[in-house]
């Protein structure tokens, strides 16, 4: 029986639901009870179950949508009425009852002139029983679907490159760990090996593509996340090198705005660093630039923020503005005090790239050369005085930023690892949010 | 004392003169050494590796024995329990089988049951290797047997300087030693330097020096791989040659560290590829250095199966070097 999946209404005055991310896709094969969702409601977020067994289909529901209580926004269906409704109604958003009707309704690869796909019925047997989208299967000549039309879709579909049919990406071990050193997805690079596996090389060049990239200065314009009262952003000679004083006295009025407007908490975490001790080591060894704990902790922070967006928002207008960036800021002590250069996009970039990019306005920023550019559009900060001794502090949020992170000295210390007392690499540190965007619970995410 | 690497301006013998000057300098040096096997004395093996001998040391440290391997297994284990160092000669490494008893359940286990009282200083050498048209049971490589054993020690020199090196640890050393001499390389010339050096067993040495792919080889099959290593190089890869020397220990490190270097490797010996020395080592490298791999790790052994008198068919059965070629273009992606 085909199943409408609906936004649950979880709470008792809950008019919407938004949905937060499909953990099926389209297409995907479900059994019931399996998580399907995340909705955000007014209060939380929460896993929503599938309520059949078949195959999900029909997605109307886009991530970050809205959508009000008891709307359909998915359909589950048998694999027998996939093929069905594939033959007969072709891709249609929400409900089925109007299907029919959809004026945007593309027509299958290989119609037949009443609008129905044309295959053989075992064709139509080894659609269903593989999960193939009869539309998506190019005809012979005879211009009906058959069976073996259907087998050739299957044999070049499972060698999708990079994948071994479950989904699972195929690589080396060594292109796995280049990959993960430097935090590259692997599932974005085209594997060179065997049925398409991802090999060393293959990871060296994504890697290198990254750090040929031209860094974006500064975010596409068209953006909502757009910080409409960002002051650091002058609109007078924005090319023009600053003077070292200027963006020191916007810098001052801008912490001065925020420490006196915005109420600000603070979440503190002693962590183990260890594991990002050992990282740095293994990354050092093969970079030819230097790489800093800094630099790391740009691509942890990064990788962070893409998981809670929240932490990643502006506040503008007395709204929370998702950004869909991720810019890091670093907070770059100078002569005169403090600048905030930016690492743009830096969830996408490789280590390498970041290195390059830090040192780059690190370097600019001690010459007294920063642009406008260099420091527009973060997202997020991070305040390192590892170097200088300190062992833990609090930082100002940076309007409109949501956050700042502040990063003490690894330094060794006691700690307890399983029951028994050992010296460890230790760091602190410190999260500082605005009150209106953190909310507490959601910054407090645990690694 | 020990030198690892010959030099190219030592003088240059063959590899079985490199053997039988290596037996003369330990049995002049010690008068406990001798050597007993069929066919030592007066025709100096059948492969002519131990003529002059007998003349320097006389039929009473250099003896012809009855047609017994399992005889003179026996004879060599209690020879050496009782203080002698004897050097038991097995002409074919295929007659090993009919030793297997006293080497495996007396002279590997003697020390250790004894609580260290006793000790087994003997030597078993005899032959292995293919391509001479000996049929099957002449032409096997059964050195995995005895590496499979805790308490032998397996050398399988590639070089004759390597033979000399392992054949005096192997005299000299406290524990039973067999060490394996292929065939086929006995009229190979290289480098020996004049005087004593030793090479301590579980040292691998690297043959060749590459970045590409790592080709682990033993015995015979090192100059398969040299001689692949040079192919390869004309396309462009550039292969390692790692001899592990000893089956027994065995170099681990040397062999994973070189896999991590090249992220490939092939293993290449002339014993039967299922449940052998290829086997052993692939899966060490594959433990060890996983998480440098680009490509699974590749055995080339002998064919499983008798290995054929006809010239052509035996050729087939064992790795030969356009074969090493193909399979590493392969592992590197050139094909």
């Amino acid at each position: 029986m085909a199943k409408e999946v609906i936004m649950p209404a979880l709470g008792m005055a809950q008019e919407t639901g938004t949905l937060l991310a499909w953990l099926k896709n389209e297409g995907d094969a479900v059994t019931k009870g399996e998580p399907l969702m995340t909705i955000a409601t007014d209060k939380t977020d929460v896993e929503i179950e599938a309520n059949a067994t078949g195959i999900l289909t029909k997605i109307t529901a886009k991530v970050g949508d809205e959508v009000p209580v008891g709307q359909a926004i998915a359909m589950i269906l048998t694999p027998a009425e996939m093929a069905t409704s594939q033959a007969t109604a072709p891709a249609t958003p929400a409900v089925v009852t109007q299907a029919a009707a959809s004026p945007t309704s593309q027509p299958p690869v290989a119609a037949a002139p009443n609008g129905a796909v044309s295959a053989t019925p075992v064709a139509m047997r080894l659609a269903a029983e593989h999960n193939v989208d009869l539309s998506q299967v190019k005809a012979g000549a005879t211009g009906k679907i058959q069976k073996e039309d259907v087998l050739a879709y299957i044999a070049t579909r499972d060698k999708a490159p990079a994948s071994n049919g479950n989904g699972r990406i195929l690589a080396s071990p060594k292109a796995k760990r280049l990959a993960s050193e430097q935090q590259i997805d692997l599932a974005m690079i085209t594997g060179s090996g065997p049925d398409g596996a991802v090999l060393a090389a293959d990871v060296l060049a994504a890697e290198q593509k990254t750090i040929t990239q031209p860094v974006q200065p500064s975010i596409p314009t068209a953006t909502p996340s757009e910080p409409t009262v960002a002051p650091v952003q002058p609109s007078a000679q924005p090319a023009t090198p600053f003077t070292m004083s200027r963006p020191w006295k916007i810098m001052a009025q801008r912490l001065q705005q925020s420490w006196t407007t915005v109420p600000h908490f603070y979440l503190e975490r002693e962590a183990n660093a260890s594991q990002l001790v050992r990282w740095r080591e293994a990354v050092q060894a093969r970079a030819k630039a230097k790489i800093t704990y800094t630099d790391l902790l740009v691509k942890l922070v990064a990788v962070a923020l893409r998981k809670h967006p929240r932490v990643n928002a502006s506040w503008i207008d007395e709204n929370i503005v998702l950004n869909d960036q991720i810019n890091v800021g670093l907070a770059v002590a100078v002569e005169e005090g403090l600048l905030v250069p930016v690492v743009s996009n830096a969830d996408q970039l490789g280590l390498a790239a970041i290195a390059t990019r830090r040192a780059e306005v690190v370097e600019r920023a001690q010459a007294g050369k920063l642009t406008p550019a260099d420091m527009s559009h973060g997202t997020f900060t991070i305040s390192n005085l590892g170097m200088y001794g300190i062992d833990s502090f609090n930082a100002i949020v940076n309007p409109p930023q949501a956050a700042i992170l502040a990063i003490g000295r690894i330094a060794d210390r006691v700690v307890p690892v399983n029951g028994q007392p050992a010296v460890q690499p230790m760091t602190i540190l410190t999260l500082s949010c605005a009150w209106s965007m953190g909310r507490g619970r959601r910054s407090s995410y645990r690694r | 004392m020990s030198m690892l690497k010959p030099s190219p301006t030592d003088r240059v013998l063959t590899f079985s003169e490199a053997i039988r000057e290596a037996i003369a300098e330990e049995m002049r040096r010690d008068p406990t050494v001798f050597i007993m096997g069929e066919d030592v004395a007066e025709a100096g093996t059948v492969f002519k590796v131990l003529v002059g001998l007998v003349e320097e040391f006389g039929p009473q440290r250099v003896i012809d024995s009855p047609i017994s391997e399992a005889g003179i297994a026996g004879l060599g284990v209690g020879a050496a329990i009782t203080g002698m160092r004897p050097i038991i000669d097995i002409m074919f490494g295929d007659f090993i089988t009919l030793t297997m008893d006293q080497m495996v359940n007396q002279a590997a286990k003697t020390h250790y049951m004894s609580g260290g009282k006793l000790k087994v200083p003997m030597v078993l050498r005899t032959t292995l290797g293919a391509t001479r048209r000996s049929a099957a049971q002449h032409s096997q490589s059964l050195h995995a047997w005895f590496s499979h054993v805790p308490g032998l020690i397996v050398a399988i020199p590639s070089t004759p300087y390597d033979a000399k090196g392992l054949m005096k640890s192997a005299i000299r050393n406290d524990n039973p030693v067999a060490i394996f001499e292929d065939k086929m390389l006995y009229q190979l010339k290289g480098p020996v330097p004049e005087g004593e050096y030793l090479i301590p067993f579980g040292v691998a040495d690297i043959k060749r020096e590459g970045t590409d792919i790592t080709l682990v080889a033993t015995s015979s099959m090192v100059q398969v791989a040299l001689e692949a290593a040079t192919l390869l190089a004309d396309l462009g890869i550039s292969a390692e040659v790692v001899d592990p020397r000893t089956t027994t220990p065995l170099d681990k490190q040397t062999l994973i560290d070189s896999a991590k270097k090249t992220s490939r490797a092939i293993v290449i010996d002339e014993g039967y590829e299922q449940y052998g020395v290829t086997a052993e080592i692939a899966s060490v490298i594959a433990d060890g250095a996983f998480y440098y791999l680009d490509a699974p790790v590749k055995r080339m052994g002998a064919m499983n199966v008798p290995v054929p008198f006809s010239p052509v068919l035996e050729d087939v059965t064992v790795p030969m070097p356009q074969g090493v070629v193909d399979m590493a273009k392969m592992l590197c992606g050139k094909n």
